[in-house]
């Protein structure tokens, strides 16, 4: 992306409990520049908003517990900030992998 | 005592005898219950070098200290023995009514020795006003031959006229000492892997009915009761939404994504028809009704139906998971749901591992397509990948060892060994156990973990995939931590199958060890701390690892498939990428490091005198009053 761009597109994957409640495989998402965790989360909630308590936390502020971000579906993203590029894929789903 | 019992039940189908054998202190104290205390017995009682299907092999049923308590997700048990299928520690677990009645009819654990001569249901029964006096009962079980596993328990039951008892049984592939055969309880759930169930078919022993009145007592019960509360309430949280939802099948399009759903006998690890067979999808399509074991908050067991609902030729709804779907779909090839719910279904009523039976059989898809086997020896069956009609045939045939079913019932690596023409580097086992549905490619914290695991290849003993599915390692390559994270997940996963606690409710926990140790104090009165614990995690391990030194494993047996060795993965985002046999190495010199043992993997005097490992150390672990009678 260039400077001027003022938002980074994205796909949020969605597997599992938030694709039952979001009743979409995937969301495309405008998410101000540079792209956050938080705004990442902000954005997510305000076009989806039925994730709230569903990956989501209520007072969206991050993921609730339980659940975890993957990008491009090769590094999990841990606690910490990151930043997103135009074009890149967040997997939304559950931090518990067993089974 | 409390939690305990401090004894076992010992049934001998020969001699068509029993007796008590006390278990002491020491011994349940550094072994807890379940899989730990399981292997110090299965030590004990099973005499070196024993044939597996032959008479000396035990077959014990093992209770934990938790049992009893109604804390929730601990209504579990172990079944172990040594496995015909690997010739090492077969250990599982099952759950639910099962567990209570087992250890309020038979102390800490059973212990089946001996052979009967014909078919037999052994009936235990408690005296309600004088618990410890039992009736040991060996009644002909003829009319129950051939029967399926549910009808098999339902018929005890009615035959009983008690529906309190609760029954194990074996299915028709028990029976026919299929080497993955499982044994069956409370109404379909399984002791899975590793042949159990044949060990059980070769004693002629079709089912097992108990009915006790034992007092299950705790140390402090208001204590107990109340952490109960706290512990549901947090296993009703955002850490187990996954399995309160979906359960285990929302691995299928997760797995898919990120390329670590085995597909095809482990060529590709991902498949064009998941979506299909995804939880998601099955959820909308195909669920009947969700369920759970007994004193589970979590209930992860989601029933789903064919839509055929079996189409006359038997049963069409089924409990299903993700390592069942995992094997009788992908990994053979397979998109439709309605085939693969009844192949598990079929795979439940004949008693048989999902996992080997799905494995098995796509290593037989694969040298059908490559010209090993032939009509001739399928009996005209066109055995391909993703042909349905000839997975659920072939599966029926395997149940009852008919024709090209009767070599499948060996395992795939028994069956590799007759084939011949280099089909071993495609029998997708380790040790002889057929490989879960993990990648090890594009997963190698989890490669080594399935290497080095003492049952063979499992995700149920080794939890290494979690550090994998997290920010801690890349798990696309390999480094030097592998050796550590794997040793202390199984240590991990050995307490919690002790315990025993679900693995689902791991995550609910604020500190395990500390909560854990904890609660063992509260329930047995016998102080332990959370480092005791870790220890007891390590100890337990490492007489995994003892027992099969002492049926003659070897460093070569820790491994993995030539396939996952020599072929990278060819499609999806892990696209290229592959393990040599160097990295493997690298891993498994790093995992021995970590447990403190030799570089040719085996345990040094100094590991097992530290640990009260010794053969003295042992010994002096049975109880002090001189009337246990080890073998």
């Amino acid at each position: 992306m260039n400077g001027t761009t003022a938002t980074v597109r994205v796909c949020v994957e969605l597997f599992g409990t938030p694709r039952i409640h979001a009743g979409a495989t995937a969301v495309e998402l405008a998410v101000p520049h540079p792209a956050s965790r938080g705004k990442l989360v902000a954005a997510l909630a305000e076009q989806c908003p039925t994730l709230l308590g569903h990956g989501l936390k209520e007072d969206i502020t991050d993921l609730e517990d339980g659940y975890v971000f993957n990008l491009n579906g090769l590094a999990f993203l841990g606690d910490g900030d990151f930043t997103l590029a135009d074009g890149d894929s967040l997997l939304l789903i559950s931090s518990q992998s067993g089974g | 005592m409390y939690g305990y019992h401090g004894k076992a039940l010992v049934v001998d189908l020969t001699t068509r005898t029993h007796r008590w054998d006390a278990i002491g202190g020491d011994a349940l104290r550094n072994f807890i219950g379940g899989i730990g205390l399981g292997t110090y017995l299965l030590y004990r009682y099973c005499p070196p070098g024993a044939e597996p299907l032959g008479p000396d092999n035990p077959l014990l049923f093992v209770g934990s200290p938790l049992v009893g308590t109604r804390l929730t997700t601990s209504s579990k048990f172990a079944v172990l023995t040594k496995s015909p299928l690997t010739g090492f520690i077969a250990d599982s677990l099952s759950s639910s009514h099962l567990a209570t009645e087992l250890k309020k009819c038979c102390g800490d654990a059973l212990i089946i020795v001996g052979a009967a001569a014909g078919p037999t249901l052994l009936r235990i029964e408690g005296d309600a006003l004088e618990p410890d006096r039992i009736t040991v009962k060996f009644e002909d079980a003829s009319d129950l031959a051939g029967l399926g596993a549910a009808a098999k328990e339902a018929t005890v039951k009615e035959r009983l006229g008690d529906t309190r008892y609760r029954v194990a049984c074996i299915g028709p592939a028990g029976e026919a000492q299929v080497k993955f055969a499982s044994i069956s309880n409370d109404g379909g759930r399984q002791a899975g892997r590793c042949g159990l169930g044949a060990v059980m078919g070769s004693k002629n022993l079709l089912a097992v009915a108990l009915r006790g009145h034992l007092p299950v007592e705790v140390a402090q019960p208001d204590a107990v009761r109340n952490y109960g509360k706290d512990l549901s309430r947090r296993s009703l949280g955002a850490a187990t939404e996954k399995y309160r939802n979906l359960g285990t099948m929302a691995n299928v399009a997760v797995f898919n994504r990120l390329g670590t759903l085995p597909t095809r006998n482990f060529r590709e690890s991902t498949f064009e028809g998941a979506e299909q067979v995804s939880g998601e999808e099955l959820h909308r399509s195909h669920l009947q009704r969700n369920a759970g074991c007994a004193n589970c908050t979590i209930g992860c067991e989601r029933i789903l139906v064919s839509r055929d609902k079996g189409n006359g030729k038997g049963k069409g709804s089924v409990r299903m998971e993700y390592e069942s779907l995992f094997a009788l779909g992908p990994l053979c090839g397979v998109s439709d749901p309605d085939v693969v719910i009844r192949a598990a279904a079929i795979c439940d009523d004949l008693g048989m591992d999902t996992i080997s039976a799905g494995a098995t059989l796509a290593w037989a898809m694969e040298c059908y397509e490559q010209g090993l086997l032939t009509d001739a020896d399928t009996g005209g069956v066109e055995l391909r990948f993703g042909n349905g009609d000839a997975l659920l045939k072939t599966l029926e045939d395997m149940g009852h060892r008919r024709g090209i079913g009767n070599l499948l019932a060996e395992g795939s690596r028994a069956a590799a060994s007759v084939v011949g023409h280099g089909s071993k580097a495609w029998a997708m086992q380790v040790k002889g156990l057929e490989m879960p549905g993990y990648e090890p490619r594009s997963l190698k914290t989890m490669a080594l973990g399935l290497a080095t695991t003492p049952r063979g290849a499992c995700h149920n003993r080794s939890s290494a995939y979690e550090a994998d599915f997290s920010d801690r390692v890349d798990r696309l390559s390999v480094d030097e931590t592998r050796g550590r994270i794997t040793a202390d997940s199984e240590d991990f996963e050995a307490v919690l199958d002790s315990l025993i606690w679900c693995k689902f409710l791991r995550k609910a926990f604020h500190d395990f060890y500390e909560e854990s140790a904890q609660v063992y104090s509260m329930v047995t009165g016998w102080e332990l701390t959370a480092e005791d614990l870790r220890r007891c995690g390590e100890r337990i391990s490492n007489l995994k690892k003892l027992f099969n030194i002492r049926e003659g494993w070897t460093r070569a047996d820790d491994t993995l498939p030539p396939r996952t060795l020599e072929e990278p993965l060819p499609t999806g985002v892990a696209a290229g990428v592959g393990l040599s046999r160097d990295d493997l190495d690298f891993m498994i010199a790093g995992y021995y490091g970590a447990r403190g043992w030799t570089g040719d993997g085996l345990i040094p005097e100094s590991k097992l005198a530290e640990l009260a490992l010794t053969e003295s150390a042992l010994g002096r672990q049975v109880a002090a009053n001189g009337q246990t009678r080890f073998r």
